[in-house]
């Protein structure tokens, strides 16, 4: 293989990773924000 | 909790964001290619940027560990849960992408060799750090015992930096750059301590968040008016048991 692409595969695997990371934490913080939303209704209630 | 502005967010994540963008652009158009390695060294100014940002994780995780055992503040035990996530994602592109360039330079994807066998075992604690957290189950047990093992997971970073000077090994101890390598380098320095940054105060919020849920769920539920079951002894021995 090119040793081009070896270094092409190491930058889509490392920012693949961090996007991968931000995209969880991102998608856990809606999460929590609905369930935030659901107890501040029940404690209301 | 104080929120952060969303517009200082959004305009902090998209300058990250312009930044790697900018930085991959130079590396593949700007720098020039090393004359012994070819291309595959380009993969350096990724890799090197991001170990040094997985020690400066390790070294949250330490302080905050310290923090904890010392005040006993779950904040503590937030920020150094936070900070290991990022650690395990580090130290896996860390390992990746130096299996990656080893496979080109050396032929072998792997060698077990002092700097990586210590950089495999440090991603390895910290993997087992995230792994023991759900396993216990009441909060402060699990901030102390995480905050103990956190201080003695750090003794291998020392191991991972030392272990290429004062043992033979196949790692690089340093490289010559030339000045635009040079620039390319300390380039990637910015948007990957922004994004280091960036992730674990993410990171921190959430877990913060996360433990408040955790506690209002946690709370005493107000007395049932449902009827006793039939036999159940008056005794009040028998309250709140499940």
């Amino acid at each position: 293989m090119n040793s081009l692409n070896y270094a092409i595969g190491a930058y889509v695997v490392g920012l693949g990773l961090i996007i991968g990371y931000a995209a969880w934490l991102w998608l856990a913080s809606i999460a929590v924000t609905k369930r935030e939303k659901r107890q501040s209704g029940q404690e209301r209630r | 909790m104080k929120q952060i502005n969303p517009i200082f967010s959004g305009i902090y994540w998209l300058t990250t964001l312009a930044l790697l963008v900018i930085g991959v652009v130079m590396v593949f158009a700007y720098t020039p290619t090393e004359v012994t390695m070819g291309p595959v060294q380009k993969i350096f100014y990724l890799h090197m940027p991001i170990a040094i940002c997985t020690f400066f994780s390790c070294m949250v995780v330490f302080i905050a560990s310290v923090g904890y055992l010392w005040q006993r503040k779950a904040m503590w035990d937030h920020l150094a849960h936070a900070a290991a996530q990022v650690v395990v994602i580090y130290a896996a592109i860390v390992l990746l992408t130096g299996m990656i360039w080893g496979r080109a330079a050396w032929g072998a994807w792997w060698q077990w060799t002092p700097r990586l066998t210590f950089s495999l075992v440090l991603w390895l604690l910290y993997v087992v750090y995230l792994v023991i957290r759900p396993s216990i189950e009441s909060s402060q047990r699990r901030a102390m015992i995480c905050a103990v093992y956190g201080v003695v997971a750090f003794l291998d970073v020392p191991l991972v930096y030392l272990s290429v000077r004062l043992m033979p090994d196949i790692h690089p101890t340093s490289i010559e750059l030339e000045p635009a390598m040079r620039n390319t380098l300390l380039f990637w320095f910015i948007p990957v301590t922004m994004l280091t940054v960036g992730l674990i105060t993410a990171s921190f919020r959430l877990a913060k968040r996360q433990a408040a849920c955790n506690v209002i769920r946690e709370l005493p539920m107000p007395k049932s008016k449902t009827p006793r079951p039939l036999g159940t002894p008056l005794s009040s021995g028998n309250r709140g048991v499940v």
